[in-house]
């Protein structure tokens, strides 16, 4: 078995220091890692994420990220990384990591994504540029997801978002709003790359239980709906479900 | 900036979740923002007390005839509970 801790949304700024690490002190007891769902900063400042980093740093078991929308606000999410990232923290920007868990291994496929909408109801690539340039961002990070998920060696496998992949953890957010809170073409690629659980945050009106039209578990972990410093989920290690 | 008085509320409305959004202050999403004569509520959540603060600066500065009502609130974070099972 194989706990997994997971949160978003953590949205740190420079006066957050303090609000996570006393929560982090039994880290080891409940998981064997900890993933983060994006939108680690407030506004996307270098000062915000070192905040988030000395929390992180030292961290008892190994810590993963994907950057948010937040995170880029400031034009700096290069250094968002590299303060994160001095800290041991691994952040994935359409990357993997595989993490050896128990002799088991734990893969780890991570981009943020991006909005458009769900099917029926979901932006195209036609007309304006801008809008053509919108729905090709998200194309491309779930074409940069699917390929990963599936060179994915590991004995589970979880795909870490910030966008959503499914309408059914929007359940509380206005429907005006829900091409920018996610695409079904990220829940498509992780249908055709292969996952066993699908974290994400950005919807902080949401619910956290969701399952991809493939059948693949999704949770909400951002921090305002799951009310936790973190949640943990326990996965076997039989592969894909 | 002053909202003229006969500027439709949901405009008022619009600007402020705009402000609080924009302002580097803020830069917060979800807050909700109501409109009652000449007072705005404002509600939901924002993550520190020091943001929580900025919230009430922020509206006041643009809309200094209103009276302005903060009752948005900072989060406690509790401990996890037991994991869950996803086989």
């Amino acid at each position: 078995m194989i706990r997994v801790a997971a949160v978003g949304d953590v949205h740190f700024g420079t006066d957050s220091a303090g609000r996570l690490r006393p929560h982090l002190e039994q880290l080891a007891e409940r998981a064997d890692l900890l993933l983060v769902a994006g939108d680690l900063t407030t506004c996307g400042g270098s000062d915000e994420a070192e905040v988030l980093a000395d929390e992180l740093r030292d961290s008892p078991v190994p810590v993963l990220a994907v950057l948010g929308n937040h995170d880029y606000h400031a034009g700096r999410e290069g250094e968002v990384r590299t303060a994160l990232e001095s800290a041991g923290v691994q952040v994935l920007e359409g990357e993997t990591a595989v993490i050896e868990v128990n002799a088991s291994r734990v893969g780890v496929a991570g981009v943020k994504g991006f909005g458009g909408g769900f099917a029926g109801a979901c932006g195209t690539e036609f007309g304006e540029p801008e809008m053509k340039a919108f729905i090709r961002h998200t194309r491309s990070l779930a074409e940069d997801l699917e390929g990963s998920l599936a060179g994915l060696d590991g004995d589970v496998r979880i795909a870490l978002l910030h966008y959503a992949p499914v309408k059914g953890t929007l359940i509380g957010e206005r429907l005006e709003i829900y091409p920018f809170l996610g695409s079904y073409l990220l829940a498509e690629a992780v249908d055709r790359g292969g996952a066993d659980l699908v974290l994400h945050g950005h919807a902080h009106r949401g619910v956290e239980k969701g399952v991809t039209p493939g059948g693949v578990h999704v949770r909400n972990v951002a921090q305002p709906v799951i009310r936790h410093a973190y949640n943990v989920y326990a996965l076997g290690d039989g592969g894909v479900a | 900036m002053d909202e003229p008085a006969d500027e439709p509320k949901s405009y008022v409305v619009a600007h402020v979740r705009e402000a609080l959004a924009r302002d580097p202050r803020t830069n917060e999403l979800h807050v909700d923002v109501t409109i009652a004569g000449r007072r705005v509520f404002l509600t939901g959540e924002v993550t520190t007390d020091e943001r929580r603060a900025a919230v009430t600066d922020v509206v006041r500065e643009l809309l200094p005839e209103y009276d302005v009502h903060n009752e948005t609130s900072v989060p406690r974070l509790e401990q996890p509970g037991e994991p869950e099972e996803l086989g």
